[in-house]
């Protein structure tokens, strides 16, 4: 695969693979299959710029590059489309605020051996090294 | 792109993740969930809950799983993590053998 892309609408988001030459349309007819929505009740927005996507157009001519978020929206009737409704969690990350440094020491001392030590190198180093160790394939 | 080639991925806060199910089984626990003999409700419904995600880390892990499928076909880029996830993300990725 070359790229995907994350299609949001409210609490949903659709991971499409794709490739840059894609046309907008075949993004549609691939959500088509996953949302039991016609292409022609879709309507594919850049949630940063308000843009709406052109059908004809590709994701390249578009600069909609590997794993950029766009909004879905669909159909209400002949003449209009949904506003842009793509829910934000409301998770710790989000609301995160000075408390991190308090929050980091707590979580040090509620952690097993091996994460306390993978941690360790985390704030010590780099953290793509910790990262790396984990997550590489 | 078929429905049934994907799974849903539910955080805990509710919120929805549809993914290839050849990504999702980059996690040993999900491809264990999905290939099961037997009757997992996972496997009959295509979807999977996970309480104890938060929903920004699952997205995170969602992306990760892409990354990896481009990364093994030969697209070697680093995959970004914000400091502020990476214990959460740790014990997530534990959990799911990823």
């Amino acid at each position: 695969m070359d790229m995907y892309i994350r299609v949001k609408r409210s609490k949903t988001t659709y991971f499409i693979r794709c490739k840059p030459s894609d046309k907008i349309l075949d993004i549609k007819q691939k959500l088509q299959e996953l949302i039991d929505q016609p292409a022609i009740n879709q309507r594919l927005i850049l949630p940063d710029t308000g843009e709406v996507l052109e059908d004809s157009k590709t994701l390249a001519d578009q600069r909609v590059e590997n794993d950029a978020v766009v909004a879905l929206t669909l159909r209400k009737d002949e003449n209009e489309f949904e506003e842009v409704n793509i829910v934000r969690p409301n998770d710790f990350y989000q609301a995160r605020d000075a408390d991190g440094a308090n929050w980091w020491y707590d979580e040090i001392h509620n952690c097993s051996g091996n994460i306390f030590k993978r941690l360790i190198k985390c704030r010590v180093n780099d953290v793509l090294v910790c990262i790396i160790l984990n997550l590489l394939p | 792109m078929k429905k049934e080639d994907t799974v849903k991925l539910i955080s805990a806060e509710g919120f929805e993740f549809v993914v290839d199910k050849e990504a999702a089984m980059v996690s040993q626990t999900i491809h264990n969930m999905l290939t099961s003999p037997g009757s997992f409700a996972e496997r009959q419904h295509g979807e999977v809950t996970f309480p104890e995600i938060s929903t920004t880390i699952l997205e995170k892990i969602c992306q990760y799983f892409y990354w990896h499928l481009q990364f093994a076909s030969g697209k070697e880029t680093e995959f970004p993590i914000e400091p502020e996830l990476t214990l959460e993300l740790m014990m997530a990725a534990n959990y799911l053998h990823t």
